[in-house]
């Protein structure tokens, strides 16, 4: 009997104890992770499953010829305008990035324009830029290899080589293949 | 030789020719339980007259009311403990006897218990809502849905179709090429 | 440890109450220390509900007879497996297990959610730990399972035999664990509307839950028809019994909700339409706990009449008093994004599909409340059997497999007459044949006809979107046929898996409509004697009685009765049905003898066979015996069903959009509770 008594004070005041924690020691501040909403919960997921859909449709016979085109200029519209959305908010996030002004704002959201900007790097890279032979144009302007694919990486500015026509290294002075000068 | 096969004749006979009487005092062939308790109640011996097919078929549309929620036919055959519905079967074979007819029965059955005797309410007056409710239910649900729809699709024919066709959307040769390469990655 | 149950009970009351009251003042919203104390009310909840089992298993396992619970559900010779289904086979004990596993699903529902609903949460512990507060409430003031007794009896009354059967002891849990589940969802719904993030988000939430709880549901239905089927002895799975009604009232509107959901997802349409159903789903759920529990309505399965009824239908009515005021006052944010254009496009057919469903649903509840109903408006007391409920929802139900059918052969959008035509001509040939084939067996009966028909009809389309599926992929990706085969399952599990899921309700209606066909008669038989029976497939069998024997077992004393069958004169076997007194450590009979039905179950064709009594004492008996056609086929498809709500369900699937590498980077680090000082 004793030993229930005991037993139950235990029990009552550990979880009292465990709930009421939070208030009566906040402790230290936890580590969240925000993850990245899911491919389909977003607008462009959204619109690219749908366009992988209304294909596979067409090609089970489900979709007419008619309801293809006006459905893939529909969701070819909506993936677009998500894409642009998306590069906008990359902009924007480079733009506050280059504006250091705040003075050691809010770290937070200075690390999610960081991390926002990188993700749409691959697609919203500078023009002129270097760009991978794989992975397409890169948005560190003076990388020698691909951040993604670790290939190297050509300056779209360097182009071929004029007397051999061969690809030139981002910062070759001359033709490897040739040894034609590069032109500046 | 002789003695041989009349020993093998009398062996024969005691495996074939069973004992006349039951080792246990029962009635003729038929044994007795060493403990009936414990063989739930105790039956009546049925006949086939009493479990004849149009008997049954009147049992199965009458309702037992033990409450058990079954028929007459089924909780007598189930639940063994319930006294109603043999005392049921008892009135439905007497009406039999009485040269009713399967109808005349049912009917029986329903001046003397009530409507609740039978297993599913006659469709006439109110019990027609029961029958006929949901599915009046469903089909103007269903019209309405129809209508609806058919209104608004009228609407956006009328409101030009709003269909976007591919001319129409402005697109540069890089956005529809980050279009494809995003197309691409996603696996499918 | 009645005493430390008693008080576990206490505890998780006011901590309910604690989580319940925080979580809806919404001041946690700026506080993040107010929203990790009501998260962690649920785990203490959790934890003391443990406690409070564990108290009560104790009771049951060291026969503790002082307690009321134990002695009248548990005796000295229960076999042990039967103890650990006493938990759950009385009303008192019930309603802990109910608590027990519904503040398991609210932690796991805090821990497995992703992080980015975080905002939710909060509010979704707030219901979660409403409910079971209320489930608390119910035992601390109306039914107690730690009750003690003035005194002490020797032993306890033992498990009612009916419920001494496997299937007993999987069943009710199966089917708790349904019903419990579908509070996850509703806590979500009513999380999501709370806090005005009516975005597809919340639907995404509980996408797994309502899988869960709809698989569940169906699992714990068909362990149901089993059980009342090898137990209750009646002969056939289901009786339109009101507490059988009451599980699949749910079931219904969960399954129009899996459906409709898919449109939300896709359109944007159909927001309220979907609140509404998993609200329902909910209400319906403790509805047919209050069914149960409370005896308003004759059934088999009723506990005994208690107070706790009240309870529930107070609940009920509060419950649904909030939920639906709360729907309402956010009613303007759900506006659809897109509107239907087309009557022959999916969409539309999903609308039919959903209508269909919900009118079944009504049409059940109608029909289990008609007797109420009448009696209240003529005065009159009827009884709504399984002929009413056959004659009103068997064509909606086959209104609803002609849909099953047709519904997947219907593009998004709109479908032209060519592609209809392209899309139906295979399935309604299968559909045909398979009309052709059963008519020349012989089978006239209307309902039965159709229903065999339609599935051949059914079979023909997901069969269709299999191959032609296959064939696509093999096209667009040319992919080997078992490789295209997998893909197409693993890369849109939530259509192929639904296709498999349909082929397992195209197999059950398969086999209701073998029932019409069953049958029956009773006979008395002394050893020697025979009786004929001729199948629906043609067969005559015999079964000759072979005798009764007695011997004494564990717990009981069995009479088993035993017939020789024979099929079309050839021999095959014996067949026993018992009569079991079962006995208490003193050998006093406990419950009245109970029956065991001897069962053989065949693909065609299940012999049934009951031993009803003997004739004064002697060998002589009286028997039933059932030919029920199809049976083995109900069961299958249950496997087949479940197997495909399986395949839904598991994780990963869906297009993936981006390769992981990809997604790695796009994790941001916060530092949560730095910025509030």
């Amino acid at each position: 009997m004793t030993l229930e008594i005991v037993a139950a004070a235990l029990v009552g005041v550990a979880a009292v104890w465990w709930v009421l924690q939070p208030l009566i020691a906040p402790g230290t501040p936890r580590m969240t992770v925000i993850e990245p909403l899911d491919p389909e919960e977003t607008p462009k997921g959204v619109a690219l499953a749908a366009l992988k859909e209304i294909e596979f449709d067409r090609e089970t016979g489900k979709l007419s010829n008619e309801d293809y085109a006006f459905l893939k200029g529909k969701y070819t519209g909506a993936a677009l305008e998500a894409l642009r959305a998306e590069s906008a908010e990359a902009e924007e996030a480079r733009a506050a990035e280059a504006g250091p002004g705040s003075g050691g704002g809010d770290v937070e959201i200075m690390i999610a324009a960081r991390v926002r900007a990188l993700r749409s790097a691959a697609i919203s890279a500078p023009p002129g830029g270097p760009a991978c032979p794989a992975c397409g144009p890169r948005p560190e302007s003076d990388a020698e290899f691909c951040s993604s694919c670790g290939d190297r990486l050509h300056s779209a500015a360097s182009g071929p080589c004029a007397g051999c026509g061969a690809e030139l290294g981002a910062d070759s002075r001359f033709c490897a293949q040739c040894g034609t000068a590069a032109a500046a | 030789m002789t003695s041989r096969r009349s020993f093998l004749r009398a062996g024969l006979a005691l495996a074939f020719v069973p004992p006349a009487q039951d080792s246990l005092a029962g009635r003729g062939a038929v044994g007795t339980l060493h403990n009936p308790a414990a063989a739930g109640r105790p039956r009546a011996s049925t006949n086939p007259e009493e479990n004849a097919a149009e008997i049954q078929a009147i049992e199965l549309k009458l309702a037992c009311n033990c409450g058990c929620t079954l028929d007459i036919f089924t909780c007598r055959t189930t639940d063994f403990s319930c006294t109603y519905s043999p005392k049921l079967h008892r009135e439905v074979l007497a009406l039999r006897n009485d040269g009713l007819s399967a109808q005349e029965v049912i009917d029986a059955f329903v001046e003397r218990y009530g409507e609740k005797a039978l297993m599913a309410p006659k469709p006439q007056g109110f019990n027609l809502a029961g029958y006929l409710v949901p599915g009046a239910a469903i089909v103007t649900a269903g019209a309405t849905l129809a209508l609806v729809i058919g209104r608004r699709r009228s609407a956006v024919a009328a409101a030009g179709g709003a269909a976007p066709e591919g001319d129409h959307l402005e697109a540069s040769p890089e956005e529809l090429e980050r279009l494809r390469r995003a197309l691409r990655e996603t696996d499918d | 440890m009645t005493l430390l149950g008693q008080f576990a009970l206490w505890v998780t009351f006011l901590v309910g109450l604690w989580c319940v009251a925080i979580a809806f003042s919404a001041r946690w919203r700026d506080r993040p220390e107010l929203a990790a104390t009501v998260v962690r009310s649920v785990y203490a909840m959790f934890g003391c509900l443990v406690v409070a089992s564990l108290a009560l298993w104790k009771g049951l396992i060291g026969h503790d007879f002082n307690i009321e619970y134990v002695a009248a559900y548990t005796s000295r010779n229960l076999p042990p497996y039967y103890i650990v289904s006493a938990f759950w086979a009385g009303q008192k004990g019930s309603l802990l297990f109910w608590a027990l596993v519904l503040s398991l699903f609210a932690s796991l529902a805090q821990l497995l959610t992703p992080r980015r609903y975080a905002d939710l949460m909060p509010y979704v512990a707030g219901v979660t730990s409403a409910v079971v507060a209320f489930f608390v409430s119910v035992m601390l003031f109306g039914s107690d399972p730690f009750e003690r007794l003035a005194f002490t009896p020797a032993d306890g009354r033992g498990l009612n035999p009916q419920l001494q059967n496997v299937g007993m002891v999987i069943h009710p849990p199966m089917l708790y664990l349904g019903y419990i589940s579908i509070t996850i969802p509703f806590a979500f719904a009513v999380a999501a509307l709370l806090s005005r993030r009516l975005d597809t988000g919340w639907i995404h939430a509980i996408r797994k839950w309502t899988l869960v709880s709809w698989l569940f549901l169906s699992i714990g239905i068909t362990l149901g028809m089993w059980w009342a089927y090898v137990e209750l002895g009646w002969g056939g799975y289901w009786a339109w019994d009101p507490v059988e009604n009451a599980s699949f009232l749910p079931w219904l509107t969960m399954t129009a909700f899996l459906h409709s959901v898919m449109i939300q997802e896709k359109r944007g349409m159909l927001k309220r339409w979907n609140l509404g159903l998993i609200v329902g789903t909910f209400l319906l759920s403790i509805f047919g706990t209050f069914i149960t529990r409370s005896g308003v309505i004759a059934s088999v399965h009723s506990f005994t009449q208690s107070n706790v009824g009240y309870f529930f239908l107070a609940f009920l009515v509060v419950a649904a008093v909030l939920s639906f005021t709360l729907l309402y006052t956010r009613w303007p944010l759900l506006e659809a994004e897109v509107r239907l254009e087309s009557m022959l496009s999916r969409e539309a057919a999903f609308l039919f599909n959903n209508l269909l469903f919900v009118g079944i649903a009504f049409s059940v509840l109608w029909g289990t409340l008609f007797p109420i109903l009448s009696e209240a408006v003529r005065g009159t007391k009827i009884t709504v059997g399984p002929p009413f409920f056959n004659r009103v929802n068997v064509p909606l139900g086959l209104l609803l497999l002609a849909l099953t059918g047709i519904g997947p052969l219907i593009a998004w959008r709109k479908a032209s007459a060519a592609n209809l035509r392209r899309q139906f001509v295979g399935p309604l040939a299968t559909g045909a044949a398979a009309l052709a084939m059963v008519l020349a067996a012989g089978l006239r009966d209307f309902y039965a006809a159709t229903a065999l028909a339609l599935a051949g009809f059914v079979a023909g389309t997901i069969s269709q979107e299999f191959l032609r599926g296959v064939r696509a992929r093999r096209r667009m990706h040319g992919e080997s046929v078992p490789l295209a085969f997998f893909r197409l399952v693993a890369r849109n599990r939530r259509r192929y898996g639904g296709y498999i899921v349909h082929t397992g309700i195209l197999i059950y209606f398969a086999a209701f409509a073998g029932m019409a066909f069953k049958v029956e008669r009773e006979a008395t038989l002394k050893p020697g004697e025979s009786v004929e029976l001729r199948s629906p497939f043609g067969h005559t069998y015999t079964f000759t009685h072979v005798g009764i024997s007695q011997y004494e077992a564990l717990n009981r004393v069995v009479s088993a009765a035993t017939v020789q069958v024979a099929i079309d004169g050839r021999a095959d076997g014996l067949l026993t049905s018992e009569k079991r007194q079962h006995i208490d450590s003193f050998k006093r009979p406990t419950f009245e003898p109970s029956t065991e039905v001897g069962i053989r179950s065949g693909l065609r064709e299940d012999l049934y066979l009951v031993f009803a009594g003997a004739v004064d004492g002697t060998e002589e008996a009286v028997y039933r015996f059932n030919v029920n056609p199809l049976v083995w086929w109900v069961w299958f498809g249950g496997f087949v069903l479940a197997f495909g709500g399986l395949v839904t369900m598991w994780p990963g699937g869906g297009p993936a959009l981006v390769p992981a590498r990809q997604v790695q980077g796009g994790y941001a680090v916060s530092l949560v509770g730095a910025g509030t000082e």
